[in-house]
């Protein structure tokens, strides 16, 4: 059963933060691209995506991240992916995604590489 | 030495690497089957069914572009896209109605994994894919599911090939299904708007059949494309009924006072009409014409009277039912018959037009005229109506009458409707019931249902279209109670609907809507 999907955006510093917890899927991505949109309209240069530690992402749910990135790309955005287990990060790797946004094992981690 | 132990080693921790790699890749891949089986396979929208294989094989192979595209290959027209990450024009190129024969003829095979180098359209290059996907909808769509290159910059191997050709075939068979039930809501929704449609058509009938003369009923029912209603010389009797002093009562009363005293009375009459087989041609605020036809010219005569009686007797009942709440009124009721030009006559003026189904002629202004010579007591009757009636009802000679618009004074009669106690006007029904057909005594046994009261009864005398049925309890029917008869008729049953048309002490008169078979 899907887990129930929340999104919440937030600010450290310069860096706009989207926390996304519960699945992430070609049927719940439309919430993570609606946030995507509002820190972007806000000004973002900087992104976050922290994803819960029990996060399900599927493919439709990658393809979701890939639209993202590959519009963060044009809009010379700096996006960084936080919370995700190993076995996501492989497949993040396997596909491609981490060419576009690196990966790092903390939130801090993250927001210190900005 | 140890050294080239150390790099064997490597080696083959690479190598196992590589295999665990590609051991999550094809479990990935078999993930993403599993899911996409899930997702569409219960799913039953077009439009979610084409996004969710889209985002699936997007997301599997990390293409940052793709496009899933259903063509009409009759009409070589794209009836639907989805796609992600295309360039303006590329857009352009799936739009929906757009020339799909670049998609359906150059791309090449529809079994194959299309390529841009095997693509001599260059459409593959145009929209910025790198493979092209074919599947089959159906007997008239094809479908393509199109994917550019992926973010790892690897080239699709055959493996990917395979698994695109299974999810591409997994959408063709979840989009024939959504299909299929599209198709099946459609025809749902098609036949809910007839059937309403025809809930409109019959409650405008229904409607329509108030205001409608039943002869002319007969006539559309009897060629409902082309009902003939041309004017033909008819011999008919005309029955003229007027409220005493409307003109008197409008004035004094409010009008809905008024109209609910004319629904009152008048439903009762037209129930009398109805009965008697007349066809109410008019009501003018205070009035009714009603024509009566049949084959026997007597007949008719004798069914306006009896009706005209029915009105005298009705009005009496219902004065007295509402007495306290309106004030009596008096019905005139004057009957002609004679020749008339029966048919619709048709008032055509700029706002459109009007028809009307009358008899005109100088029977129906006789019939008129007579009316106005009512007193709310008798019917009266032209000469020839007498004629017709017979001798067995004494009525009152009022000699030669000047009546208005008729050259000639007319001798005129009148019937008083005290004259005829009730078994007198039964005994006087019975005669006047419809006779075409010889009548012959029989004895057959009858169930009579009157709704889901069954009644057994015999049949005494029958005609093709009557019968005469003894041994039924009186109060089980009234006159204009429908009924189903099975009669048997030497030993063979004879199933038919029928009508009570009268009841005296010799039994029930039935008319049946099928002829009877005598033998």
């Amino acid at each position: 059963m899907a887990k129930p999907q929340e999104i919440v955006v937030r600010t450290m510093g310069d860096v706009s933060v989207i926390d996304i917890k519960g699945d992430v899927t070609s049927v719940t991505g439309p919430p993570i691209e609606a946030a995507y949109r509002q820190v972007t309209t806000a000004g973002a240069a900087k992104i976050l995506l922290v994803f819960a530690h029990d996060c399900y992402i599927n493919s439709g749910g990658i393809a979701i991240l890939i639209g993202i990135l590959s519009e963060s790309k044009k809009k010379q955005q700096t996006i960084r992916m936080t919370g995700l287990s190993s076995h996501f990060q492989k497949i993040f790797g396997m596909v491609g995604l981490t060419k576009y946004a690196q990966i790092h094992p903390s939130e801090a981690a993250a927001l210190a590489a900005f | 030495m140890p050294g080239r132990g150390v790099d064997r080693l490597k080696q083959r921790l690479k190598r196992a690497a590589a295999a665990q790699r590609e051991l999550e890749r094809r479990m990935f891949h078999l993930k993403t089957l599993y899911d996409v089986s899930r997702e569409i396979g219960a799913a039953i929208d077009t439009a979610s069914i084409m996004n969710t294989v889209l985002l699936t094989v997007m997301g599997t192979f990390g293409a940052e572009r793709g496009a899933v595209v259903l063509i009409d290959v009759r009409e070589h027209r794209v009836t639907a896209a989805v796609h992600r990450g295309l360039e303006p024009e590329g857009e352009a190129l799936l739009a929906p109605g757009v020339d799909a024969g670049a998609l359906v003829g150059r791309t090449g095979a529809d079994d194959a994994m299309v390529r841009p180098e095997r693509d001599g359209s260059g459409l593959l290059r145009g929209l910025g894919l790198r493979v092209w996907i074919p599947f089959t909808v159906g007997d008239d769509i094809r479908g393509r599911l199109g994917l550019g290159d992926k973010l790892t910059d690897e080239r699709y191997t055959s493996d990917d090939g395979e698994l695109l050709v299974t999810l591409a075939n997994q959408a063709g068979v979840a989009l024939a299904n959504a299909r299929a039930h599209e198709q099946l809501v459609h025809y749902a929704q098609e036949l809910e708007s007839t059937v309403r449609r025809i809930q409109i058509l019959e409650s405008i009938r229904g409607n329509l059949a108030k205001f409608v003369p039943k002869a002319v009923q007969a006539m559309i029912e009897a060629s409902p494309e082309a009902p003939s209603f041309d004017k033909r010389d008819a011999d008919v009797s005309v029955l003229f009924a007027d409220i005493t002093g409307y003109t008197r009562l409008s004035a004094e009363m409010a009008f809905e006072r008024i109209n609910q005293l004319v629904e009152v009375y008048f439903g009762a009459f037209l129930d009398e009409v109805v009965k008697y087989g007349g066809d109410v041609n008019e009501t003018a605020g205070d009035g009714l014409m009603v024509i009566f036809r049949d084959a026997d010219p007597r007949q008719h005569a004798r069914a306006a009277v009896l009706a005209g009686l029915a009105i005298l007797r009705r009005t009496r009942e219902i004065n007295g039912t509402l007495e306290g709440f309106f004030e009596p009124i008096a019905m005139h009721v004057g009957v002609n018959s004679g020749p008339a030009l029966v048919g619709v006559t048709k008032i055509e003026g700029l706002a459109g037009t009007r028809w009307t189904y009358t008899a005109s002629g100088t029977t129906t202004n006789i019939a008129n005229r007579l009316a106005a010579l009512g007193d709310g007591e008798a019917v009266v009757m032209s000469q020839e109506t007498r004629r017709r009636l017979g001798e067995r009802f004494a009525v009152d000679d009022l000699g030669p009458q000047s009546l208005k618009n008729v050259a000639q004074p007319q001798r005129v009669f009148r019937l008083p409707v005290d004259r005829m106690d009730a078994d007198a006007f039964d005994q006087f029904t019975a005669e006047a019931e419809h006779r075409h057909h010889a009548r012959r005594p029989v004895s057959w046994p009858v169930r009579v249902w009157v709704g889901e009261t069954c009644f057994d009864a015999h049949v005494a005398d029958a005609s093709m279209y009557g019968l005469r049925v003894v041994d039924l309890p009186h109060d089980a029917v009234a006159v204009g109670t429908s009924c189903r008869l099975e009669v048997m008729i030497d030993d063979e049953p004879f199933v038919c609907t029928a009508e009570v048309r009268n009841i005296g002490p010799l039994g029930v008169g039935v008319e049946t809507r099928e002829p009877c078979p005598l033998t």
